[in-house]
């Protein structure tokens, strides 16, 4: 089978699963509060109420609920082959077991993508019914918004290879969720460290600081130098999934 | 009986070493917080528990609730993953039983986790804070309550998991839930009794005695309901099946 194939199988089997809502849910329920305390946004100082807006919405989606989303897909990626030894009848049919991998990987990455395009298309409607409440514009542009989409996206990649090495090496359900969500914790506290570039989890949040920065006048400014950051990220991806493609299967084949 | 077989499915899911690591994981944050920025603490004229609290209590509830969220998913994935609720179903067993055993378990590690998280806030109060009076009764005080509101998200998250056959949906819901209850407020007047927004609340956050009583019947009430309505899911389930 090729790549593409292995792809289209992947989706679906995606079909029949419930995590579009899941996906969706978070998202639609993130901006309720927003709804009930519009008016802080006026109050905050050294920034204009509509990046306010923006910015408090997207951290408290970018900083806990996108990287849970991660793993929530990684279970249902890895336990969707295991009912049913799904994974063992895969393996028997001429398939290779990395491509098949690297598929899985693809939908996790698509997952993702479908989720940051959904955020986006509820921060419009969402921003609108603010503006209209408070009579004042908070709808940003549409060019920022689809910028911070793919930067948070390109960020995330690294975390999405984590959370997927995560999955694979480690069979016990319980403890790869438990890694996975316990990885989460630290990655608003290693923002403010040196070395944040050695922690994939915390790539997207520390993007979106950086649009802060710009964006808040007494904000501390956060900034991104390429040169530790992109060879250690692109290194450590290329690890990670090297490492999940060799641990595909294993716990079956033996 | 069920209660010991309960037991020896436990052992083999990893669900005590996860519980362990993950308090473990939790003890982590008052010493290093405290040993990183010792002046910021010491010198505040507050009981020490409080100053504790104060800087690492939420992020010991956030982590308290995913170990719920994690424990009820891996306590009813067991059950579903070979249809081996569908054996027990054929047992002479009273399911709700059964559900109430599973809660009992979960509650017992959480309890474990929430007394280690203690004894790692006894020990940073003890090195930083030496001349503390009262530090056992404060500690107490705050196990105790950090334990009874923790019960009825426990309930709904063993409710949740009871529901969905599989696992990435009770995860999901239950991740979404904790997420939306980061959002909310503790101080808001209904929203703030929701059961994940509970263990948010701090001993010392509360201001009164009458918002404290008022926290624990309302925990009381949610306890029962939650109880009745599972009796109730587990008789729809038997018709439906």
């Amino acid at each position: 089978m090729t790549y593409i194939q292995l792809v289209k199988t992947e989706l679906t089997k995606l079909r029949r699963s419930h995590i579009f809502w899941i996906l969706l849910a978070p998202v639609i329920l993130l901006w309720i509060p927003c709804f009930f305390n519009a008016d802080i946004h006026f109050e905050t100082a050294g920034i204009s109420p509509e990046n306010s807006f923006f910015i408090q919405s997207y951290l408290g989606f970018t900083w806990f609920m996108f990287p849970a989303s991660f793993v929530i897909c990684t279970v249902l990626l890895t336990q969707s082959e295991r009912t049913n030894k799904g994974l063992q009848k895969m393996l028997s049919l001429p398939v290779n077991p990395q491509l098949f991998c690297l598929a899985k990987f693809t939908i996790l990455l698509l997952l993702a993508a479908f989720q940051l395009l959904l955020m986006a298309a509820v921060y419009f409607p969402a921003a609108m019914i603010v503006s209209h409440m408070q009579g004042y514009s908070m709808v940003l542009p549409v060019s920022l918004i689809l910028k911070e989409s793919c930067l948070l996206y390109l960020s995330a990649i690294p975390m999405a290879a984590l959370y997927w090495m995560l999955a694979v090496c480690i069979h016990t359900p319980v403890f790869s969720i438990g890694a996975g969500l316990a990885s989460i914790v630290p990655s608003i506290l290693l923002i403010n460290t040196k070395v944040w570039f050695a922690y994939p989890v915390s790539y997207p949040i520390y993007t979106l600081m950086i649009l802060r920065g710009t964006m808040e006048n007494s904000f501390r400014s956060f900034v991104m130098d390429p040169i530790p950051w992109i060879p250690v990220s692109i290194s450590m991806t290329l690890v990670f999934l090297a490492v999940s493609c060799m641990g595909f299967g294993r716990y079956e084949r033996r | 009986m069920i209660l010991a077989l309960e037991m020896k499915k436990l052992k083999r899911t990893g669900f005590l070493p996860a519980i362990f690591l993950g308090s473990l994981f939790a003890c982590t944050f008052p010493p290093a917080n405290t040993a990183l920025r010792p002046e910021l603490f010491v010198q505040q004229k507050l009981p020490a528990t409080e100053i504790l609290l104060n800087a690492n209590g939420q992020m010991l509830s956030m982590v308290n609730l995913l170990l719920t969220v994690l424990g009820a998913c891996i306590l009813y994935h067991a059950e579903f993953s070979g249809s081996g609720i569908k054996k027990m179903n054929t047992l002479p067993v009273n399911q709700n039983l059964l559900f109430f055993h599973k809660t009992l378990l979960l509650l017992l590690g959480l309890a474990a986790a929430v007394i280690l998280e203690s004894c790692c806030l006894g020990f940073c109060a003890v090195h930083w804070f030496p001349s503390e009076e009262k530090l056992l009764l404060h500690l107490a005080q705050h196990t105790g309550y950090t334990f009874f509101l923790l019960v009825p998200a426990a309930l709904l998250m063993m409710l949740i998991a009871l529901s969905f056959e599989n696992m990435w949906v009770t995860l999901g819901i239950g991740v979404i839930c904790v997420f939306v209850s980061t959002m909310i407020p503790t101080d808001t007047s209904i929203l703030g009794y929701f059961p994940f927004v509970l263990p948010f609340r701090l001993l010392f956050g509360v201001q009164d005695d009458e918002a404290l009583i008022l926290s624990l019947c309302i925990c009381l009430a949610e306890i029962w309901v939650l109880m009745f309505i599972e009796i109730l899911l587990q008789k729809l389930r038997r018709k439906l099946s």
